[in-house]
Formats: structure tokens, sequence, C-alpha cells
């Protein structure tokens, strides 16, 4: 086969119809990685030798005549904050470089290679996820595939732009404030914020475990839903994961949105929302076929406390690191998790307690919609190095600030997609579709409706091998 | 009323408490940080609430 398919449900049909091998796409796939990684600086860790011992193992099983898994022969990479046996799990942190290796794999890699999926590597991230823009000191900043002097967005940026160079078709990363949903919006691909407590964190390395979700990207959402489905099931291992069945996802994509009730959310999200932002939420609208307009109090308040937890928490996770290594931390967030781990318990608790508020006056809307559309982001994907975004006339701190339309989301655990849109010129936003508690199959079908109407697009910039 | 003047004294003293021990060089970026933190937290401090508003639960079955 001489160009190899760009998406996980067509390398599964091209290897189960024995077009393909599963050693000749990873072997194709580690020649795009090595051709690419250099310039793109998605990978931080390539593991070559598993990837190959796994397609080899899927191979033998086809051979032998054995029921074809989901992901069978399909590559995939991790956010390097997921143990992967035999590596040490940096989560992006030099502090971190001198632990011992992992002994397991997280359960979310095992349950992908357990599919069938051959793990290429591990991605680069902002440092403890404690960023949107994977701008990082130690291991470089990972490039955006659409223009490379761009940031990729973070925390999760090597998987976005991974999955955006079509390196890989499917990578996971983790979602604390929006770390899956900006780098999908920058990279324009689709992304995936399941509900909180949906899948198990179980050998991750955390950053605030009350905010802490994990989630899939891909470059299309029938590969988005296969990767999802694949990821779901209870894991008592992890104290916040629910123990739900799986819900099936993929067979849910074709029913479309006609019955369901859907509001653009205003307000908050376009105070915060530049022109071409604000642009991206009404054409995913007007594509669903929204009319209604809806405003959610108190969110300037509920990102607020979602920075002020985030702080206090993650500050707290490092204390003892911080005491006697601070000086190896990340120069771009050591100082806030220091100013995190001094601020007092009383304002903690009212941030927390007002979480409990907004999420019921969240969750009060889902009475009256399904599902609530906004942008993923204030901008397009700044410049690496750039320290302020503009929203209209307003002058904002970049790596702060290209959260500020996501935290305030994961703050109440809601699943969100994030559906890449072109509203203007050569750079992608995304947009997110929002569901109430434990319905990602209502985002997931909002983001497929808009893919089969040309509206949302992953456009891969590939070099094919 | 918060008073502002506050921060610097209060960020050296509980960083003291703490056990963190910094060049007097590098507290400075720390209380620009601990600030904004305070300016982030005056924004839901002044939010009512009601006493049966406990801290939010994880969607937990």
């Amino acid at each position: 086969m001489s160009i190899l398919p760009s998406t996980a449900t067509e390398l599964t049909k091209a290897f189960s119809t024995g077009q393909i091998s599963a050693l000749e796409i990873a072997t194709a796939t580690l020649k795009r990685i090595g051709n690419s990684n250099p310039t793109l600086n998605a990978f931080i860790s390539i593991t070559q030798e598993r990837m190959l011992a796994e397609a080899k193992r899927v191979d033998q099983a086809r051979a032998r005549g054995a029921a074809l898994s989901p992901l069978a022969a399909v590559p995939y990479a991790v956010k390097n904050l997921f143990d992967v046996e035999g590596l040490t799990t940096i989560a992006g942190a030099k502090v971190l470089a001198t632990q011992a290796a992992a002994r397991h794999d997280a359960t979310l890699v095992q349950r992908m290679q357990h599919a069938g999926g051959l793990l290429a590597g591990t991605l680069n991230m902002d440092a403890l996820a404690y960023g949107f823009t994977t701008e990082n000191t130690y291991y470089g900043a990972t490039h955006n595939p659409h223009d490379m002097r761009r940031s990729a967005g973070g925390s999760s940026g090597g998987s976005a732009a991974a999955v955006a160079a079509g390196l890989v078709p499917i990578a996971l990363g983790s979602d604390t404030n929006g770390s899956i949903r900006v780098p999908a919006s920058l990279c324009g691909i689709f992304g995936l914020k399941p509900t909180y407590g949906r899948l198990p964190r179980t050998g991750t390395f955390p950053f605030v475990n009350s905010f802490d979700h994990l989630g899939p990207f891909a470059a299309t959402t029938q590969d988005l839903a296969l990767a999802y489905d694949t990821l779901q099931g209870p894991d008592k291992r992890d104290a916040a994961c629910a123990q739900k069945p799986v819900a099936p996802t993929l067979v849910q994509l074709n029913l479309g949105v006609k019955k369901l009730r859907i509001a653009r959310l205003t307000g908050y999200f376009d105070q915060y929302a530049d022109a071409t932002a604000q642009s991206a939420a009404h054409i995913a609208a007007r594509a669903l076929g929204v009319n209604d307009e809806v405003d959610l109090v108190g969110v300037a308040e509920a990102r607020a406390a979602a920075f002020v937890i985030t702080a206090a928490e993650g500050g707290s996770l490092h204390l003892d690191a911080l005491r006697e290594r601070a000086e190896e931390f990340e120069p771009l967030s050591r100082d806030r998790l220091l100013a995190g781990t001094l601020l007092p318990a009383a304002w903690i608790q009212r941030a927390q307690r007002y979480r409990r508020q907004f999420l019921q006056r969240a969750l009060a809307l889902f009475d009256r919609y399904d599902l609530l559309i906004a942008p993923a982001t204030p901008v397009t994907a700044p410049l690496l190095g750039q320290a302020e975004i503009q929203i209209g006339k307003l002058t904002l701190p970049t790596r702060p600030n290209m959260g500020l339309l996501t935290q305030p989301l994961s703050f109440i655990g809601l699943p969100i997609a994030v559906a890449p849109i072109w509203p203007d010129g050569p750079l992608p936003i995304g947009v997110q579709l929002i569901a109430a508690p434990w319905r990602e199959d209502l985002c997931l079908r909002a983001a497929h409706a808009l893919e089969e109407q040309g509206i949302a697009i992953c456009q891969i910039i590939a070099s094919q091998s | 009323m918060l008073d502002e003047k506050a921060i610097p004294n209060y960020v050296i003293t509980a960083l003291a408490l703490q056990d963190l021990h910094l060049d007097p060089s590098r507290q400075e970026a720390v209380i620009e940080q601990f600030r904004l933190l305070v300016q982030m937290s005056q924004r839901f401090m002044s939010q009512p609430l009601d006493a049966d508003e406990e801290p939010a639960p994880v969607f937990r079955l």
C-alpha cells in the first residue's frame, strides 16, 4: 500500500481486508514521526521497540484467524503524564525526570493496547500540565502544524499537534482547565473531555485531583467516538471514577441533532471571545439550526474560583518538592505554585462551595436545553512567545488566559467535545459542544453533524511516507 | 476591604511557615502571583452563599 490511510477507521479497514499489515503501519508511522518530529517537537519519547512488537502480535493474531479488536493496528500516542511501562513519567517536568520508570501502563494505555492499538510514544506538554501553550523550558515548545511559528496550545499540545500533523490518528491527553479543548481548538482537530469521573486516571500523574479529566483527540468524530468507547469502563483504583458501565457512542453518531434542544452561550462567552471566535460559535449554531441564546450567570466568578483552586491543589501536591528543589521546577509556573501553597483555607473552601452553586445553576440550564455551544478559545493560535492576546479592546497575558472559555466548564465537570471551525484565514478555532453530565453521546452527535455538513473539518498537515 | 499593603508581609511570613525558603530576589515573583490569586479570590468571595451550600460533590455513582 503506497499511501498510509490517515484515520483509525480507514486503517482498521485496510488491515482487516489484508491490504496492509500492522508491521507496515508501524514502520510507516515511525518513519513519519522521525521525519516530522525534529521540527514539530510533539514527541518526547518514541517507543519504537514496543510499537514494532505490538504490531507483530497483532499480525500474528490475524494470521491465527483471531477476531480483530476495534483498534487493531491503529497507532496512537499519549501525553507524557500517562505511565508507560519502562519509561519515567515526567509530566513535562525536569523535577520528575529522575523518578523511577513506571512498572505498569496506565489503565487507559492498557485499554488501548488490549484493543489492538500500537503505542508510538509519549507527547510533549506544559510542565506538570500547568499552562495552555506547551512552551516548555526544558523540553522545548511544540509547534502548531498549521503555522510552525505558532503555539499548538496546551497543556496537551504534543497530543493535538501529533494528530494534526498526521503522525498518529489518535492521541490521549488530559484536561484540568482546558488542556484537551485548547490544543484541539488551536490545532484544528476534534477532542473530547468526558464528564468528570467518566474515564479512570489510574497510572497518570495528577495536577488538580478535583478537576483532572482524561480524553482522546482524533481527526474525525468516528475515530474520536471509537477511541472514547474503547477507553470507557469503571476502575475502582481511581476514587473519582464513576462505576458506570460502558455507554457506547459510536453507534449513536448518526442519530443527528434534529430533536435536540440547543442554545448558544452568550454573555461571558461573547465578552471573552474575539470576532473570529464568536464567528465560529455562530457558524456552528447556524449549522445546527440553533436560534436560542442563553446566558449562564456567574461564569467569571467560576473561572476565578477554578483558577484559585488550581493553584492551591497544584501547590499542595508539589509542596515537598517545592521545599527541596524549587529551582528544578518550570520557571513559567513555579511561582504560581508557590503562591498557591499560601492561600487561606477559608478561600479554598469558599471556592469549592461556589462551585456547587455554579454547578446547580448550570444543571438548571439542561432542564431547558440538551446542548450548549461556546467558542473553545478566545483567539486562534498565538505566536510562540507571544506575551499578550487581544480580545476586542481587551489585552490580556497569553499563558493564563487561553483557558478563559474552558476553565469555568471543567470546573463543574461537564462533558464537552471540541469541533474545528475555519471562520476565516488559514487558522482554525474550536467550538465547545457542552452537554449535561454523562451525555458525551450528545456532544459527539453534534460534532458529527457539523462534520457531516463540512462545517467542522480537520485538515491534516501530513507528509506521506 | 482588603489591605493590599498586607500582601508582601503575608507572603513572606506564610512562606516561612510552610518551610519554603526563597532567596529574597525570588520573593517578589511569588508576591506578584499571590496578588493575582487575591484578585481572583475577591471575585467569588463576595458571592452570597447559603449555609447549606457545601463543597461541590463529584458526579460519583
